[in-house]
């Protein structure tokens, strides 16, 4: 039986195909179009789908949607309200509903014209729950789903046990705690949907104490089992752009930031740490509550809300769970695999896999996207005259890679199956040595082109990870899960972050041997990797910890600010051409910046000139 | 052709080919109905099956062997809806973007492998334009950039090919790729106030192309030096025209592509098909409107044209 999942026309199109059960491909369109978070469509993605399963559309059993629109529809119209300013984009959602997403299978049906198969609508937050328990290995957990919103739903818990999902509770909108983290993110300057994972990564800059009770009394009332009440006199959500009124200025005596380019100050380092002391509570008692209804100390978590490391570590260090999962791919696009699963398992009564002691997981390392092998990278470069060198030998490209590291080179890793979701987990990365302060500020900056205060997550051998973090779970390979450092490898205590506002000052502080990698409270965005999640990262790692002893290597996604992850070699050259990076390597090739034709203009100049996106 | 891997590589002699066993998706223009279709390429970088030899032969046999640009590679259709593949016992050599050189040159290529009864050189009649382009854009990979390939110069009365080996290309940064028929809006107007009796820059071309005496020269030289490497096969020339022309070319046009072909084969002992007095016979719903290049029914037709040839 052959299924294919899509979720698209909201944000994060994507597409994934699963045959009898077993996961074959996922991928999101941005990818493929670079329009990050694109929501159109997801041609290239079904495409690529098909490909990878070897199949043409005409063998297709079900296509599953990832939500009934007709539900969110109901949601955003009732919601809406006109102003001269919004008239446009008001018509162009209607004309957008009406020919797309309230007729998804008949515009399918147009595009796909020899597809036979039968159409599904699942739920959205139904979606989200099966993306965490089917392939999750567990026979039984609690579901917690938690986003911005979805039909009209914000969270919800379910019982998830063998084959079957079981809805045992939701939040309505607008009480949603994943709204209110994308208001303050727009508050603090950034975009919605892109910008809250750098208000996570400011929150440790700041005091929590300050606004937390603000957060907590009167943004919105916190019920016992974590369900909330926003106090909408402070929220305007007809806009992803400014999500907030003008009471919140005044609650919070500070402007709105206009953009990212307004100096962060103070304030708001500490409205970030109080509203990620906030989330984490919330997060902390629905989980609570959601094993409390069900009784099963396994949990399985999902939703925009479940990328937000910082709680789900918090979560892990509370010891409440005996295992807890997070799907890697926790936002929109994970909903395209969710649908297939749910229509797979739950309606059409399938049963499921369950893990073994070989198999933790069935998202396979979530290396679902497209591979390139040796020899259509080499039709790539000799395509565009780059200069390379080839290694025939995995051993000897480990070494001279190592060789690269130790000199302070950083360079994009290109190899494999391309990951899903937002995590580059060693397949589409860029690394550099860990020991060195100067490697986040150059990758943040020269590479990255993004704020200076962004911390970078390390990879680590997994059995080196008990000396060096707290608490921390070995299998921790989708790098979802935030730990702190053991006080033994801290250099100093932490400076009294309430009366520093200097965040250059707080960054610049060495605070262990791996200062790249530790973020000014000592925590890290781990991902764990032993030899069967990736055997050339892990022989990388191993390399690296024989001639350093630090089990480490800084691992950030391969891309710049504002663009998608790369996915071909074009997108990997490109990137690497357009930043500062030293190197590439792409499969057994391995191509030094300094030896191709570069353009006249230099990166940054580049970027001046290339639309803003975010 | 948009596709999430690469296509083309590059290639010495020819200037590029297929991708070496390439299967992938290309997806397909909605407003041209278009569908998304899969491209499968073989082991010599040619859009076919990979062929396995007989025992004891040295090459493959096969009734047809069809040399040309994207009108005979199939650009729009899969491998399956193309007329070579309707036709039977036919190998397709035609590949994406290439001139009447570079048709000469994959013949040279061919004719190493392969043993046809007939062979068919089916260029798109705007090939003849690119004959004497040191560049040319090709769309691969989301990419679109300038790859050399062979030209000809004229030299007492004979043909010599530069640019072989042909060197690799390069993304070039500074200067923005050159769009072939880039016209401005202006020029576009004073065109059709004129009525001229032909509507886009590429008729113009094609006129001032076939009413060239080195493009002649170059053409025939082309074909004859093809037809020498195939000497137990019958040859045939069977220029395509695309929509554009059909529509558009007035009848002085079409007259002079005619007789430029026929010409050349009544000097290289070649047979003319009338490929263009046969699909103006037909209907236009033959072609993909927008992108240009023939349809699943435009590919039923030509397959009919032959068969009727071959009978």
């Amino acid at each position: 039986m052959n299924i294919l999942g899509i979720s698209c026309f909201y944000h994060d199109s994507s597409a994934a195909i699963i045959v009898d059960g077993q996961i074959i491909a996922a991928v999101q369109e941005e990818r493929f179009s670079r329009v990050k978070g694109d929501r159109s469509f997801p041609r290239f993605s079904i495409a690529y789908c098909l490909d990878q399963a070897s199949l043409t559309i005409d063998r297709i059993d079900f296509v599953a949607f990832y939500e009934q629109p007709s539900k969110s529809f109901k949601r955003v119209y009732s919601n809406l309200h006109l102003n001269p300013n919004n008239i446009l984009d008001v018509y162009n959602n209607i004309l957008s509903w009406g020919l797309q997403r309230l007729q998804f299978d008949k515009y399918f049906k147009n595009v796909y014209p020899n597809y036979t198969g039968e159409f599904y609508f699942s739920r959205h937050h139904i979606s989200h729950a099966a993306s965490a328990f089917f392939p999750s290995g567990l026979k039984e957990a609690s579901i917690l789903t938690i986003d911005a919103v979805g039909e009209d739903t914000t969270a919800t818990i379910s019982l998830g046990s063998k084959n079957q999902i079981k809805l045992l509770k939701i939040m309505k909108y607008p009480d949603s705690i994943g709204l209110l983290y994308s208001c303050i993110t727009t508050f603090l300057g950034f975009k919605a949907n892109l910008g809250e994972y750098k208000v996570m990564g400011l929150a440790p800059y700041g005091d929590s104490k300050t606004y937390f009770d603000i957060f907590k009394q009167e943004l919105c009332y916190l019920y016992e089992d974590g369900s909330l009440k926003l106090n909408m006199k402070y929220f305007d959500f007809t806009s992803t752009d400014i999500m907030f009124t003008n009471n919140l200025e005044k609650l919070f005596h500070i402007k709105p930031r206009i953009n990212e380019y307004e100096p962060i100050n103070k304030t708001h380092m500490d409205i970030a740490a109080g509203l990620q002391a906030f989330t984490d509570e919330v997060v902390f008692l629905m989980s609570l509550h959601a094993q409390k209804l069900t009784n099963i100390r396994n949990l399985c978590l999902s939703g925009g809300v479940a990328l937000n490391c910082v709680s789900n570590g918090n979560l892990q260090r509370s010891k409440k769970f005996d295992k807890i999962w997070v799907q890697p791919a926790s936002g929109d696009s994970g909903n395209a695999l969710g649908a297939a699963l749910y229509l797979y398992h739950q309606v059409l009564g399938n049963p499921k896999t369950e893990a073994d002691n070989d198999i933790t997981d069935l998202m396979q390392n979530c290396r679902l996207g497209p591979s390139y092998s040796d020899y259509e990278i080499r039709c790539f470069l000799d395509s565009i005259g780059a200069c390379y060198e080839y290694y025939k030998d995995d051993t000897e490209l480990t070494s001279m890679l190592v060789d690269e590291l130790m000199d302070g080179h950083i360079f994009g890793l290109f190899r494999g199956r391309m990951e899903f979701g937002p995590r580059a987990l060693g397949n589409r990365s860029i690394i550099g040595d860990p020991r060195s302060q100067e490697t986040q500020t150059r990758m943040n900056l020269k590479i990255k082109f993004r704020e200076s205060f962004r911390p970078f997550a390390p990879f680590v051998l997994r059995e080196h990870v008990s000396e060096w973090f707290q608490d921390s779970d070995l299998d921790n390979k989708y790098m979802l899960f935030v730990y702190l450092l053991n006080e033994s490898k801290r250099f100093n205590q932490p400076i009294d972050y309430s009366t520093t506002v200097n965040i250059l000052q707080l960054l610049n502080q060495p605070r262990s041997e791996v200062p790249a990698v530790t973020h000014v409270d000592y925590s890290a965005r781990l991902q764990t990797v032993s030899h069967s999640d990736n055997p050339f990262i892990y022989n990388l790692l191993s390399e690296f910890n024989l001639r350093t002893n630090i089990p480490f290597l800084v691992n950030t996604s391969f891309n710049v600010r504002g663009e998608p992850i790369v996915c071909t070699p074009l997108d990997a050259y490109n990137c690497m051409i357009n930043t500062y990076m030293d190197g590439l390597c792409m499969g057994n090739y391995f191509l030094r910046r300094s030896d191709q034709t570069l353009p006249e203009m230099p990166p940054e100049a580049i970027r001046i000139l290339r639309p803003k996106i975010d | 052709m948009k596709s999430y891997r690469q296509i083309f590589t590059h290639n010495p002699l020819i200037g590029h080919k297929y991708i070496n066993n390439l299967k992938t998706i290309i997806v397909g223009e909605i407003e041209d109905q278009m569908l998304d279709y899969t491209l499968i390429a073989d082991k010599f970088g040619y859009r076919n099956e990979n062929l396995e030899l007989d025992q004891g032969q040295s090459k493959i046999h096969v009734d047809n062997l069809f040399i040309g640009c994207s009108f005979t590679a199939g650009d729009g259709v899969s491998n399956k809806s193309r007329f070579s593949d309707i036709l039977g016992n036919s190998y397709n050599a035609g590949i994406s973007g290439t001139d009447i050189i570079q048709q000469y040159l994959i013949s040279k290529d061919c004719s190493e492998f392969i043993e046809p009864k007939r062979v068919i050189f089916s260029p798109y009649i705007g090939c003849v334009v690119r004959n004497f382009m040191k560049k040319r854009q090709i769309d691969n990979l989301v990419s679109s950039h300038l790859w050399h390939k062979p030209y000809p110069e004229i030299k007492d009365g004979e043909m010599i090919l530069h640019n072989i080996p042909v060197p690799k290309p390069h993304l070039e940064y500074t200067s923005n790729t050159e769009e072939i028929n880039q016209t401005s809006f202006f020029k576009q107007l004073i065109r059709k106030l004129s009525n001229k009796g032909y509507s886009s820059d590429m008729n113009k071309n094609i006129e001032k192309a076939y009413s060239s005496p080195d493009q002649f020269k170059v053409t025939q030289s082309c074909f004859e030096k093809a037809k020498s490497l195939f000497p137990n096969s019958t040859c045939f020339i069977a220029p395509i025209p695309n929509w554009d022309f059909l529509k558009h070319a007035n009848k002085d046009l079409k007259f002079l592509v005619q007789q430029f072909y026929l010409s050349i084969c009544k000097t290289s002992r070649m047979k003319y098909i009338d490929i263009l007095n046969c699909m103006l016979a037909g209907e236009y719903n033959q072609y993909f409107y927008i992108e240009g290049h023939l349809n699943a029914s435009g590919h039923i037709k030509l397959a009919d044209v032959f068969a009727k040839e071959f009978r």
